[in-house]
């Protein structure tokens, strides 16, 4: 079979919702894109847990610091977990690790941003990963099988950071004043970034993502889900969306919602979102830094005695 | 460094099944560092690791269990003996072939 | 006895253990090797859920619960050693540091499992399985530096010269502590373990060549060539101590001998690292007074 024959039958047993093995003969455009992708989402994993590792330390209880501090953890571990799949795809994690820190590769648009109050780090845990659960359960039924069984692991995990960003989130609006007053302020801040997150309405006939099957639903329909998820629930606890125009429409079915602007979004895209700089130069650094404590592992031969 | 496959038992009576991989220089870092990766919410009772490449796959995984009709040994040949028995006892009652005596009470 | 002795002893491990803690879980999210992060982030939440399981303990003593123990006293209230605040600065640093911890608080664990203070022994007994596997995690890395490539050795054999001499501390003895000893609830005094864990310490460091840690306070860096004017080179390097204090050879063993660098913890004087961790905190918790979270 020519190679264009063989992508072909490819391309139909994908179609027919067949799996594809890390082993498994791969045209290098499905490699391609399932790699680009996989390492877009353990940059982000792995950059994800800047903005609330910052919190560790202040956290206002013991448990609270405990939780959390899981919490910052399981995003390492889905890190881990995605790193190790897209290495088996054809690229170092030394490489992958280098390419991120030194801004040749993208991370998700929410993990660009400061984190100001506890209030930030409520809605964190409930709705930016209340929207990444959304994006990644549709994963789930995704072509490439070990990114599969790592999403379902990864969702499992991310369902328990939804109830710690939920239990948080209800001791606050059920607090004092100032407790409200912190999720509020949270909520006014982050909707934008959250917005953006489910990315700029898109043609799914030009989506290289969709087409292999990596991808299996449109960036519309999951930002709809998000609004029919959350938006109810923030309303039943009294706090108001930073969205005049944003309303369900029971005819249609659908809820409506104004632009929020996408010149920050793409500006974000390019590497100059509030905290990319400062947070990629720490982790250069940290990298930099430790090269001595990977030259440990790399096997330098040692003089023989 | 190298890849090490992870194995957990998520209790006394189930099999071990693969968990994930973790890159480590040597068995007893990948053993330290497995628990941390893969069991620490609980999910196991037993960790085992190994070297990838001391693992390896079966060639055509796609033919396992065989590709002609082997319904004979599986329990999808044999769906239609429920109905088979009511229906024998159905005729044998009718021809009075049944032994009426007493048996112990459903 | 009066009970405040042992509410001394329970805030002295209780703080140990939640500084130790905090200072681990800075390093979640940006440790260099991301399996290790992992561990080392499970062991910062092991030491921060010791810390809590002290409090509860203390707390029936002092009346004040678990989080106003470890969130509401002053900075001056904080009995932990010094070498806990510090801060984690690289990773030699912190694996230095957690390895001179680790066999410390097995010492004191191991000296505590037979307390007569029953509700404390029988917390130690399970605070001793968790800390058996920081402990195996902690010579995993002591292992893997100081036989590593000579670049990863000196670090590491500098990072524990440097965190040595405060470490020892970690035995300073406690107020009130002769009444412990005399009725058992501590089964072995401070200076006791102290002998004990330099024992271990300088069996370990003999068996991998590393006993300048011991001996003085760095071995002499070649420190940098600078090319002068005149076309000759200068080396210029930082000169150590060339004692531990407190630290003497006698018959072939390492023993303490009276003084302690870095002591004070025990009796609430710190560092100005500490002003800062305590500020980072309990700033949000002193803000908002009877708050749930």
């Amino acid at each position: 079979m020519t190679y264009e024959e063989r992508t072909a039958e490819f391309k139909a047993r994908i179609d027919a919702g067949e799996k594809v093995e890390a082993t498994d003969w791969m045209p290098d455009q499905y490699r391609q894109a399932a790699l680009k992708f996989i390492e877009m989402h353990a940059n982000s994993e792995i950059m994800g847990a800047l903005p609330e590792r910052e919190w560790i330390p202040r956290a206002p209880t013991l448990r609270r610091k405990l939780s959390l501090t899981a919490k910052v953890q399981d995003e390492v571990g889905h890190a881990q977990i995605l790193y190790r799949i897209a290495e088996d795809l054809g690229k170092s994690r030394d490489t992958m690790f280098s390419d991120l820190v030194n801004g040749r590769t993208k991370f998700h648009n929410v993990f660009h941003y400061p984190t100001k109050s506890w209030g930030d780090i409520a809605l964190i845990g409930w709705l930016i990963d209340g929207a990444a659960l959304v994006t990644q359960h549709a994963l789930l039924g995704c072509s490439y099988a070990p990114y599969v069984r790592a999403m379902r692991r990864i969702c499992a995990e991310e369902s328990l950071h939804l109830r710690h960003g939920e239990d948080i989130t209800l001791e606050l609006c059920s607090g004092t004043d100032a407790q409200r007053e912190m999720f509020q302020d949270a909520v006014n801040r982050w909707w934008r970034p959250i917005m953006h997150f489910f990315g700029p309405p898109s043609n799914p006939d030009k989506d290289v993502l969709l087409y292999w099957g990596i991808k299996t639903r449109s960036n519309e329909d999951l930002r709809q889900e998000f609004f029919t998820t959350y938006v109810p629930k923030l309303w039943d606890l009294g706090i108001s969306v930073p969205d005049a125009d944003l309303a369900y429409d029971p005819l249609k079915r659908e809820w409506t919602w104004g632009d929020p602007g996408w010149d920050e979004f793409w500006e974000v895209v390019k590497g100059n979102g509030p905290m990319t700089q400062t947070r990629l130069t720490w982790r250069r650094a940290m990298w930099d830094q430790h090269a001595w404590l990977r030259d440990v592992f790399t096997g330098i031969p040692r003089a023989v005695a | 460094m190298d890849v090490w496959e992870v194995f957990s038992r998520r209790t006394n009576d189930d099999p071990l099944v693969h968990v994930g991989s973790v890159s480590a220089p040597d068995i007893e870092l990948a053993l330290v560092l497995a628990r941390e990766t893969f069991f620490r919410h609980g999910e196991g009772v037993d960790c085992w690791v190994g070297r990838r490449g001391d693992l390896h796959r079966v060639a055509n995984p796609e033919t396992l269990g065989g590709v002609t009709d082997k319904t004979y040994r599986r329990a999808d040949g044999y769906q239609g003996v429920g109905a088979k028995l009511k229906r024998v006892h159905e005729e044998l009652a009718a021809r009075g072939v049944a032994i009426d005596k007493p048996r112990p009470g459903r | 006895m009066s009970a405040e002795p042992r509410l001394a002893l329970l805030l002295a491990l209780a703080d140990d253990e939640l500084v130790m803690g905090h200072r681990l879980s800075e390093w979640t999210g940006w440790v260099p090797y991301v399996e290790e992060d992992l561990a080392m982030s499970s062991i910062a939440q092991d030491e921060i859920g010791h810390a809590r399981a002290l409090y509860e303990i203390a707390s029936a003593i002092d009346g004040r619960d678990p989080d106003a123990l470890a969130l509401g006293r002053d900075a001056g209230d904080y009995t932990h050693a010094v070498v806990c605040e510090r801060p984690n600065r690289d990773y030699a640093y912190t694996a230095a540091r957690h390895y001179l911890y680790d066999t410390a608080d097995d010492v004191r664990l191991d000296a505590l499992k037979g307390s007569t203070f029953k509700e404390l022994a029988e917390v130690v007994r399970v605070l001793r399985i968790e800390e058996g596997y920081h402990l195996e995690h902690a010579r995993a890395w002591f292992e893997r530096l100081a036989t590593g490539p000579v670049d990863a050795r000196q670090r590491f054999g500098d990072a524990l010269s440097d965190a040595l001499p405060e470490a020892m501390a970690l035995f300073e003895p406690l107020p009130g502590e002769d009444a412990m000893t005399s009725d058992g609830t501590m089964p072995a005094s401070n200076e006791e373990q102290l002998t004990r864990w330099l024992g271990i310490i300088g069996a370990d460091l003999e068996r991998v060549g590393l006993e300048r840690v011991l001996e003085t306070g760095s071995e002499e860096d070649i420190g940098e060539v600078l090319p002068t004017s005149s076309g000759a080179s200068e080396v210029s390097g930082e000169r150590k101590p060339l004692r531990v204090p407190g630290l003497e050879r006698r018959d072939g063993r390492w023993v303490h001998a009276g003084s302690f660098s870095g002591a004070g913890g025990r009796t609430g004087h710190h560092s100005e690292d500490f002003d800062v961790l305590w500020r980072e905190m309990t700033d949000l918790y002193r803000a908002h007074p009877g708050a749930r979270w």
